[in-house]
């Protein structure tokens, strides 16, 4: 298969702030990709070029299609959710299959309705009716009966609670999932998709500071905690990121070998957590 | 086109108030109605009385008698139309805004809709689909009113109570009215356009937006050629309405204002309402639909890039 989306040289100005600074990347198919930033760091404003909902320069294809020309086109195959909150809040719930499945040549009701009869959503209730949660679960029981080959997901659990949040990664995992489908995500949660993520993307000020997939991420990066005595030793070696654990020292490692560390102790891969603090946090602090 | 049936059905689902507003109207008008009757056989009043004034009416030729019905239905009916024209200002207003106010814009884009398709269901919303739901409204409050006017004729012993029921007199009245409606969302195209393109451009606030700059251009002409009544904004307004009138129905301009009637000379009684449709070849007619054209360009352009109101 082809690579579904290649971004070179995309920059976006809003004012005298450089939300989007150069960026190149390019997302190949059955992959999910985790976009992770700070506030404000640009994940949006990529996203919001891929999906054709913001101007930008430079070149961007996405399955082929120009996102700023061709977005028509583009979105019978591509789908989003931007934000937990933004079914319309004044229709019903059998309004919104009714709508999406008249709107959209790749909805399958009956996997629509397969997804909601675990839910205990009713049909005639209206969308403000509902929970949080439950706006959720409509949203993503709509999303995941469309046959789409990317779908984006934008903090798709913000403000959720615990239960709809593991829910939501797992059924999308089991229930939509396969080789022909990418999907890209945001989230601040980054415990919650750790696991299911094949690819892993950093951006900060504009700029991607990492663009690696798990795999890699593996042998590239690692973490060991230190004895206090051995800490200058392990400083010699150039880890990217030092914190205090528990009386010992945490480094994390980028590109050093797994032997010449592991005489410190056990040498695990960092969290995602930790590696995106340790590269946006810089060096040694 | 069946993305198109949808879209404009989704507006429907929306925004109830095209047929909810004049049905609540209509509605406090039966039970007003209601209310005098019963304040009258309260008060005694002889059904002799109001017999002897249907009797007259009752009297009349058929064509006259039907003359008079549709006058009478079309005047039924004329106070719904200040409810039509308000909802439908406030609809178009609301009709690029609601949805980026409350980020629902985001579920819609996230559907292989043009902005194109999305502009132009509003529009056929808010000048062909909304009128009329307002219209079959009416009609019901018609048919309601009618009834309500044989249960008089009946109770006052009025012979010939059945003649109100005349369903040709009252086609006659709905088609004038529909033609009336579609003359009135022709004249109102580019206004209609112009509050799209003010909801679609407003982060907050589109009334302002779309009410303050015409009015700044009125006051600001009106300062510069010394407040002598006459501004050209105003003026093209007042002549699109004037005008289109008697483009529309048999109405003439004379010295005094608009009459009724074919024929030269004064009021003509037996002419009666009658439509025509030099309007739709009008020049008025096109210059608002090239001004609406680059209006509503403008709101699909802006649509493009809005995704919400912040």
């Amino acid at each position: 298969m082809t690579t579904l989306i290649r971004a070179k040289g995309l920059s976006k100005q809003y004012g005298t702030l450089r939300a989007l600074n150069d960026v190149s990347f390019s997302i190949e198919p059955g992959r999910i990709v985790g976009l992770i930033g700070p506030n404000g760091a640009g994940k949006t404003t990529a996203l919001k070029a891929i999906l054709g909902l913001a101007d930008f320069d430079g070149e961007l294809d996405v399955l082929g299609f120009d996102p700023r020309r061709q977005r028509h086109r583009m979105m019978q195959e591509v789908c989003f959710i931007a934000d937990v909150a933004t079914l319309p809040r004044w229709m019903r719930v059998q309004q919104a299959i009714d709508f999406v499945e008249s709107v959209h040549p790749r909805f399958r009701r009956d996997r629509a309705e397969h997804f909601l009869s675990r839910t205990e959503i009713r049909r005639d209730s209206k969308i403000k009716a509902l929970s949080k949660g439950m706006v959720t679960q409509l949203h993503l029981a709509l999303v995941m009966a469309i046959d789409a080959r990317l779908l984006v997901l934008d903090e798709p659990t913000l403000g959720l609670d615990i239960l709809f949040r593991k829910e939501f990664y797992t059924t999308l995992l089991s229930d939509y999932m396969d080789d022909d489908k990418t999907i890209i995500v945001t989230t601040h949660q980054v415990e919650e998709v750790e696991k299911i993520l094949t690819d892993l993307m950093f951006i900060h000020h504009g700029k991607i500071v990492l663009d690696v997939s798990m795999e890699t991420l593996e042998q590239q990066f690692s973490e060991v905690l230190v004895a206090p005595d051995q800490a200058a030793d392990a400083r010699a070696l150039g880890p990217i990121h030092e914190r205090e654990v528990f009386g010992k020292r945490l480094f994390i490692f980028d590109g050093v070998e797994r032997s010449r560390i592991a005489k410190f102790g056990e040498v695990h891969t960092p969290s995602v957590s930790d590696l995106f603090v340790a590269k946006l946090r810089g060096a040694i602090a | 086109m069946k993305t198109f049936i949808t879209l404009v059905r989704r507006e429907h689902w929306e925004s109830s108030a095209f047929w909810i507003v004049p049905g609540v109207f209509g509605a406090l008008l039966l039970f007003g109605g209601l209310f005098g009757i019963f304040s009258l056989w309260q008060h005694g009043v002889d059904p002799e009385d109001v017999r002897y004034g249907l009797d007259q009416l009752t009297s009349l030729a058929t064509d006259e008698r039907r003359e008079l019905m549709k006058i009478a239905l079309l005047s039924l009916a004329a106070p719904f139309n200040v409810f039509l024209v308000g909802v439908t200002f406030f609809y178009a207003l609301d009709a690029l805004y609601a949805d980026r106010r409350d980020r629902s814009v985001l579920f819609f884009k996230s559907l292989p809709i043009s902005d194109v398709q999305t502009v132009l269901s509003k529009l056929a919303m808010a000048l062909l689909v909304g009128p009329a739901l307002t219209l079959a409204v009416v009609a019901v409050f018609q048919i309601a009113a009618v009834l309500f006017g044989t249960g008089i004729m009946l109770w006052s012993g009025t012979e010939g109570w059945y003649l109100a029921l005349d369903p040709v007199a009252m086609v006659y009245a709905w088609s004038t009215m529909a033609w009336a409606l579609f003359a009135q969302s022709l004249v109102y195209l580019p206004i209609v356009a112009w509050l799209m393109l003010a909801s679609a451009w407003a982060r907050k606030a589109p009334f302002l937006w779309a009410v303050v700059p015409p009015v700044a251009v009125l006051i600001i002409e009106g300062w510069i050629r010394r407040f002598d009544g006459e501004t050209a904004l105003g003026n093209w307004l007042a002549d699109r309405v004037s005008n289109a009138l008697p483009l529309s129905f048999n109405l003439r301009h004379d010295g005094d204002g608009l009459r009724i009637g074919h024929v030269d000379g004064a009021f003509n009684a037996n002419g009666g309402i009658d439509v025509k449709f030099d309007l739709l070849w009008s020049g008025l007619v096109w210059e608002g639909v090239a001004i609406a054209a680059v209006l509503l360009a403008g709101a699909v352009w802006l649509r493009r890039y809005r995704a919400d109101a912040e």
